[in-house]
């Protein structure tokens, strides 16, 4: 798993790369906190080299949500591979924070 | 001793420190020539030396002033004193400036590099000479009264800490007095209680000292009497007679401080309210018009930014007469809720205050006469007060926002009732996004439509916009002109006109757009109907053509919401065949003559084996249907007879089919133009060489024959009344020549008994009889012959020749024939036009040919047929010939007018099959996949439809049956008639009824009165309409005794596969066999019985898979055609399951697979297929897993993938690995982490069986958990927990998972990727089943 972030202003993008099992979760954890105590306005997580995500990996996306949501940062999600696309439209996911395919 | 000695001056300095001090120091010293400087001992008598000198200033090192404190600092008239140390201390300098030191510094570079300036500056700011003193004192006294009455307090402190002025304000302000407060240092210690304040003060003082500057500053502190005041202070440096003293200036500004921290209070509000209403309207779910998800966030958003303990959203009903809660937050527990009602009788005085206020502020809700309706409510739940916003969309009331404070009352700012109205905003934004929303989905629904509607158009059709440009050019336009999708989009300059003309060119499009009614010269036919255009084109060459085509196309305008043209549309269908056969029509007018006389039979043969009828063509000519449309089963034949009829046909049929006595029914067939004919069908049985039986028949058309039934006995009538006068004539005449012939007669009696017979016969002929002499002279002519020149006897006795009775025009024709008699030719079929006696004519056709008596020519005799009604037949002929032209252009225009219509209705039938399809699939719920059987073998189930259009007639259900005697699955497969949403209606009321008798009937009730049952119900449906029926084909396996009970009713038989021999069940017109159902209500069905055995296989399918050989042109396949296949893939492939031979099957039948087949929908008919395996128990491959971190979790679970997937390659699995690595992960998490607890002494183990599935069984040690509890991720409620979706993604991933053991033991199951995999798809939650007990979880009211 690889994440590497890049802030412009107050834009944070985050790059996720690799497998989002329980372990990459953790990891993700931490570096959604430490995003979410820098107080950006928005975020950006491009998915376009995640090739698995489990269900420890979604749970983490929904607490860095709120903690976000809370300083009226906003979520949005990028470049997502159409299997986990679909999986996070089922589980509606999308009506929480923006989703968009990747090509 | 001193070391150095300078003259005295003005700047005298002495400087009292050991010997490296002054190394230190002197350098930078001497090199200044307005200072001089004078060295003592660094000891009492040092000190006592300087003290007594003239000395300007004194620089003392720390260490000697803390020994000589009283000397230096003490005297009343003495140098200023600079304290020097070697390590810099802030509580140094404050002490030794507290003590009255001019200046204080360490010895560092930089101090040293600046001492010099800074000398000269404590010099400069010696005092100057002091006044005289009497004016010191007046001027004491003035300052004394002024300091007194100034508004601040003042404070001044001398060199030695002592306070020296206490003024009047400052007692004010402090409450102390001078005589209380002592030294300047413990006045700090009064006011200030707080450690740090105190070294702000400190800090402020050493500030001033050390660098002579002003410092001004706050502070908080305490007054005498307690209380906390903010004062400011300025603190300055004054000298006065030499000494350096502390001027502190204090006034307060705690009200001011107030004042600020309340604005500061409000502008943290206001930006906490900003913020929150920036988040919410930058958050997705308002933005989506999502109400599920932006009603929480919004109550959870307000609750948080106003502080107050319940914010909930209500709606009005469209009466306006109760509100009900659609989210409520308790920021305690942080909990969402929803469901309150609160109707208007019960809050008369809110509702009306709802309708009229813009916001409803009750500081005190128990008593506010808006809110005190409710007082006991609230009291219950804690509020005291209430800031209401009514939510208005479209200028209409729709609802309110609560705000509610908890425990102690509160008022409500201006700040906070706009941030709340912003709240109620919200809402209405998100309600009007989300009708946005809908809209807007709609919209794009229709336009994916739209484009769907084009793509697969039968016609070719493509679309322009208003620049000519190619916006869509569908499936069917590629298939005509041999130009891709790819290359035609996009292009304009009539591009679209070179794959059809070969040439740029406006064609009906262009005149569509431009409302142009110029015909091109392409069009030999134009016609406009409003603002469609249509016409008709010849083309050069289509793509895939060898000759010229005939193009018939339409296009109109299309139109934005403004009404604006934005564009055309063209629909062109290749009407060829449509030409030809109007050619052909014209031809067969010509042929007419020659057909007319062919009697209009058809013969056919049922082969009982294959069950398919091959029809004669003439079906064409009697019935007025292609080959193809008349179908090849007995289920086609039966829906084309009258409904009146079918019923005793069919019983007929089984009947014959069971005796094999012949078949002999009259009844009645439709036609295709809509009329009914009466046949006579005659079949009789026959052995093929085969050895299987065919039913060999001819259908009599004797419409004509019962027609004139009626006619015929009239006719009859007539015929006996004739003969009887006739006879009475003769018996006269015989009575009148008896005397005249005497002997003569009986001589000729037997001539004459032969000439009357013939007479007889003759004159009954419907045709002319004549017979000539070879001048052409008449010499009999019958009574028809009179009859048809209108000629009296008389005449015909005086003579009549040929020639006078022919027209003039055919003379020469009758000459030539004539002679052509004479040779002794026989003359058949010549037309002339005969004359009457009275000069009209008719036309009549002469069969004639020459008397000869031994051989020689005597005369002529023939017979004459009257062409009037068969002309007049021919007329009527081209006339209904003409009509049916004019009819077919009409019905043309007809057909592309309704296009449009048809096209919405196919949008809605679309949306009705898809909506019917997952009726069916709520009805039928789940399937059983998987069973375990007695004895460790496994019962596997699995089912594949292939429609022909989106859905078709083909439908199954399949039932794991608990009874009194035990489990059995029940599989049903079943062929409704027709393809159309009604079909599909009728199929879910039969599977409706069907799933409700099994529920009424358990085990072992038997199946043949299931079916017996279902039947008679279906027949007395009124739902059902006359005609409507299905087959089927039901079957019952036990599972301990593994006997199979099967119905064939009506339906091809199954395929039994058991090792390398394949069987076909029922047998022909075996046990089992029955009508199909819905025919005759009171039929009673019967049931066969088989003993399966593991290993054995079970292949059910649909008629359907018999006509697939059509795909590729071949003819239909038989049953045992299907068996002889399935032979030939178990001979060559041992042990091969189901699923794969099922799919061989159809491969080798079709010459397409299955998902191909699937997704084309080019199948003739539909196609189901079901198949069965009971499963011997397999080998068992097993893993351990002792994980003692994630880290190993992980490792582990890497490895074991690598074994599965490997052992899915050998057994031949498809399913995708990416199902493997998210139902893995998750299940193997659940077991280490929430089964073990994450104990390493405790294992998983992981077993896995391979059949038509994969088989992965996961075992924990641990407690178990109810899995049936877990709740749904996708709810409002759970929706946004980071919690709860791991068996959401097992459900989702795996083909079927089970729970056992508590929860401890988990199987899932693996099948094919595309084909037999669940009907309604892999499910992530538990379907609803109709016909399980139902189990409704206790409900907990919510209290709002």
């Amino acid at each position: 798993m690889n994440i590497t972030s890049t802030r412009e202003n107050n834009a944070v993008r985050l790059v996720l790369q690799g497998e989002i099992d329980e372990l990459a979760a953790e990891e993700l954890k931490k570096r959604f906190r430490d995003v979410a105590l820098s107080a950006p306005q928005r975020v950006e997580v491009d998915f376009a080299g995640v090739s698995h995500v489990g269900s420890a990996g979604i749970g983490k996306l929904l607490v860095f949500y709120k903690d976000l949501a809370i300083h009226g940062a906003s979520l949005s999600l990028t470049r997502v591979p159409s299997p986990i696309f679909h999986l996070f439209r089922e589980m509606k996911l999308d009506s929480i924070f923006t989703v968009a395919e990747g090509r | 001793m001193s070391l150095r000695h300078h003259p005295p001056s003005p700047a005298l300095l002495g400087l009292l420190g050991d010997a490296a001090v002054q190394a230190r120091l002197l350098p930078v010293l001497a090199a200044e020539t307005d200072l001089s400087v004078r060295c003592f001992t660094n000891d009492a008598a040092g000190c006592a030396q300087a003290m007594a000198a003239p000395l300007r200033l004194l620089l003392v090192s720390a260490d000697l002033a803390r020994r000589h404190r009283t000397e230096l600092f003490g005297l009343a008239r003495r140098p200023a004193v600079v304290v020097f140390a070697a390590v810099a201390s802030v509580d140094d300098a404050v002490e030794w400036m507290r003590a009255g030191a001019a200046d204080y510094f360490t010895l560092t570079k930089e101090t040293l590099a600046g001492l010099p300036q800074r000398l000269r500056s404590r010099l400069a700011s010696r005092p100057p000479a002091a006044p005289a003193r009497q004016n010191r004192e007046a001027l004491a006294r003035r300052l004394s009264v002024v300091v007194e009455k100034v508004g601040d307090g003042l404070t001044l402190c001398d060199e030695l800490g002592h306070l020296r002025l206490f003024n009047r304000q400052m007692r004010r302000i402090t409450g102390y007095s001078r005589s209380r407060v002592g030294s300047h240092a413990e006045f700090l210690h009064l006011l200030h209680h707080d450690p740090g304040e105190r070294r702000g003060a400190e800090q402020r003082v050493y500030e001033v000292l050390t660098t002579g500057e002003v410092r001004e500053g706050e502070a908080v502190v305490r007054t005498r009497a307690g209380e906390s005041r903010v004062l400011s202070v300025i603190v300055s440096p004054i000298c006065v007679g030499g000494q350096v003293w502390l001027l502190c200036a204090y006034r307060d500004i705690t009200t001011r401080k107030q004042a600020e921290t309340v604005l500061m209070q409000r502008e943290a509000l206001s930006q906490s309210f900003t913020h929150a209403l920036a988040s919410l309207a930058g958050s997705a779910p308002l933005a989506h018009g999502d109400r599920g998800a932006a009603l929480p966030l919004i109550t959870e958003t307000s609750a948080r930014a106003l502080a107050v303990g319940r914010v909930s959203i209500w709606f009005l009903d469209s009466a306006q007469r109760e509100l009900c809660c659609a989210d409520l937050f308790e920021q305690g527990p942080g909990r969402h809720s929803a469901g309150a009602r609160l109707g208007l009788a019960e809050a008369p005085a809110y509702f009306a205050a709802l309708f009229t206020r813009e916001t409803i502020a009750a500081s005190d809700a128990l008593r506010d006469p808006a809110t005190r309706e409710s007082a006991a409510y609230l009291q219950s739940l804690g509020i005291v007060s209430t800031l209401d916003v009514p939510i208005r969309s479209a200028g209409r009331l729709v609802g309110v926002v609560r705000h509610a404070q908890l425990g102690r009352a509160r008022s409500w700012s201006g700040a906070e009732q706009a941030f709340a109205s912003a709240i109620g905003s919200c809402v209405s934004l998100v309600l009007e996004s989300e009708a946005r929303q809908q809209a807007e989905a709609a919209h794009q629904a229709d336009r994916d439509r739209l484009h769907e509607i084009i793509e697969f158009l039968p016609d070719a059709t493509f679309v322009i916009d208003r620049a000519g440009v190619v916006t869509a050019w569908n499936k069917a336009m590629e298939e005509m002109t041999g130009v891709p999708k790819a290359a035609m989009l996009g292009r304009g300059d009539h591009e679209y006109s070179l794959p059809l003309y070969q040439d740029r060119r406006p064609i009906l499009i262009d005149l569509a757009l431009h409302g142009d009614d110029t015909t091109p010269p392409q069009y030999h036919l134009l016609s406009r109907e409003g603002d469609t255009l249509y016409g008709e084109s010849q083309v050069p060459l289509l793509a895939g053509g060898s000759r010229r085509a005939y193009l018939w196309g339409s296009a109109r305008p299309l139109y934005d919401q403004t009404g604006r043209i934005t564009g055309a549309i063209e629909s062109i269908r290749d009407v060829t065949n449509r030409k030809l056969i109007e050619n052909e029509v014209v031809a067969w007018k010509k042929r007419y003559e020659l057909v007319a006389a062919a009697s209009g039979q058809i013969t056919y043969e049922y082969s009982l084996a294959s069950g398919f009828i091959l029809w004669s063509e003439s079906v064409d000519r009697v019935l007025g249907y292609a080959l193809a449309e008349m179908g090849s089963t007995v289920r086609h034949w039966l829906k084309l007879i009258h409904p009146a009829d079918r019923r005793r046909t069919a019983a007929q049929l089984h009947a014959c089919l069971h005796s094999s006595a012949p078949f002999d029914v009259e009844y009645r067939m439709r036609h295709k133009h809509g009329h009914d004919l009466w046949f006579r069908d005659r079949g009789y049985f026959i052995v093929t060489l085969d050895g299987g039986r065919s039913m060999i028949g001819m259908l009599t058309d004797i419409t004509a024959g019962k027609e004139s039934a009626e006619a015929l006995r009239r006719a009859h009538g007539e015929l006996e009344d004739r003969v009887r006068e006739r006879t009475a004539e003769l018996a006269s005449a015989n009575a009148r020549l008896r005397d005249e012939i005497g002997e003569r007669e009986r001589a000729q009696q037997a001539v004459a008994t032969s000439e009357r017979k013939y007479r007889l016969m003759v004159d009954s002929l419907p045709q002319v009889v004549y017979e000539l002499d070879l001048q052409g002279n008449m010499l009999l002519v019958n009574r028809e012959g009179i009859k048809a020149g209108r000629f009296s006897a008389e005449e015909v006795a005086r003579g009549i020749n040929l020639f006078s009775l022919v027209h003039p025009r055919d003379h020469e024709k009758l000459r030539a024939n004539w002679a052509r008699l004479l040779k002794g030719e026989a003359v058949t079929g010549e037309e002339y036009l005969f004359l009457r006696r009275d000069g009209t004519s008719f036309p009549g056709t002469s069969y004639a040919q020459v008397i000869t008596v031994e051989g020689q020519p005597v005369g002529v005799t023939g017979f004459l047929i009257d062409d009037t009604r068969r002309k007049q037949a021919e007329e009527n002929l081209r006339r209904a010939h003409a009509d049916l032209e004019e009819r077919v252009v009409e019905r043309t225009s007809e057909l592309a007018a309704s296009n449009a219509s048809l096209r919405q209705l196919l949008q809605k039938q679309e949306m009705n099959i898809e909506l019917a399809h997952q009726v069916l699939l709520l009805v039928n719920a789940d399937s059983p996949r998987n069973s375990a059987l007695p004895g460790g073998s496994s019962l596997f189930t699995a089912a594949q439809a292939i429609p022909r259009y989106l859905q078709g007639g083909d439908h199954f259900l399949s039932r794991r049956r608990e009874g009194p005697a035990g489990t059995r699955t029940l599989v049903s497969l079943k062929d409704q008639s027709g393809h159309e949403v009604g079909c599909i209606l009728r199929s879910i009321i039969t599977d409706l009824v069907h799933n409700a008798l099994l529920t009424q009937a358990p085990p072992p009730y038997p199946l043949a009165s299931i079916v017996t049952r279902l039947n008679r119900e279906i027949c007395r449906c009124h739902l059902f309409r006359d005609g409507d029926f299905f087959t089927a084909l039901d079957l019952e396996i036990d599972h301990v005794t593994l006997e199979m009970e099967y119905v064939a009713a009506g339906h091809p038989p199954l395929l039994l596969v058991r090792g390398s021999e394949v069987h076909l069940l029922p047998a022909l017109a075996g046990a089992g066999t029955n009508l199909p159902v819905g025919m005759i209500e009171q039929h009673e069905y019967r049931s066969a019985r088989f003993q399966l055995e593991p290993g054995d296989q079970l292949l059910l399918y649909t008629d359907g898979l018999l006509e697939v050989p059509a795909l590729r042109g071949r003819p239909n396949l038989t049953s045992e055609a299907i068996a002889q296949i399935a032979r030939g893939l178990v001979a060559r492939q041992p042990g091969l399951h189901a699923v794969p031979l099922a799919r061989q099957l159809f491969l080798a039948a079709a010459g397409v697979t299955c998902d191909e087949a699937a997704v084309a929908h080019v199948l003739p008919d539909d196609v189901a297929l079901f198949v069965l395996e009971i499963e011997s128990p397999g080998s068992v491959v097993e893993d351990h897993l002792r994980p003692d971190s994630l880290e190993a979790l992980r490792q582990q679970r890497g490895a074991l993938m690598a074994r599965i997937e490997a052992e899915w390659r050998h057994h031949g699995i498809t399913a995708s690995s990416m199902r493997l690595h998210f139902v893995l992960e998750e299940a193997l998490y659940n077991a280490w982490n929430h089964g073990n607890r994450r104990d390493p002494q405790k294992s998983i183990r992981v077993r896995r069986r391979y059949g038509n599935d994969a088989c992965i069984e996961i075992i924990d040690e641990g407690e178990g958990f109810r899995w049936d509890q877990v709740g749904d991720p996708t709810t409002h409620e759970n929706r946004a927990k980071p919690s709860g979706r791991g068996l959401f993604m097992i459900r989702r991933f795996a083909d079927e998972a089970r729970w056992s053991e508590g929860g401890r033991h988990l199987t899932l199951y693996f099948g094919d990727e595309k084909t037999f995999s669940p009907p309604g798809g892999r499910s992530p939650l538990p379907r609803f089943d109709l016909w399980q007990s139902p189990h409704f979880p206790p409900v907990t009211p919510v209290l709002v």
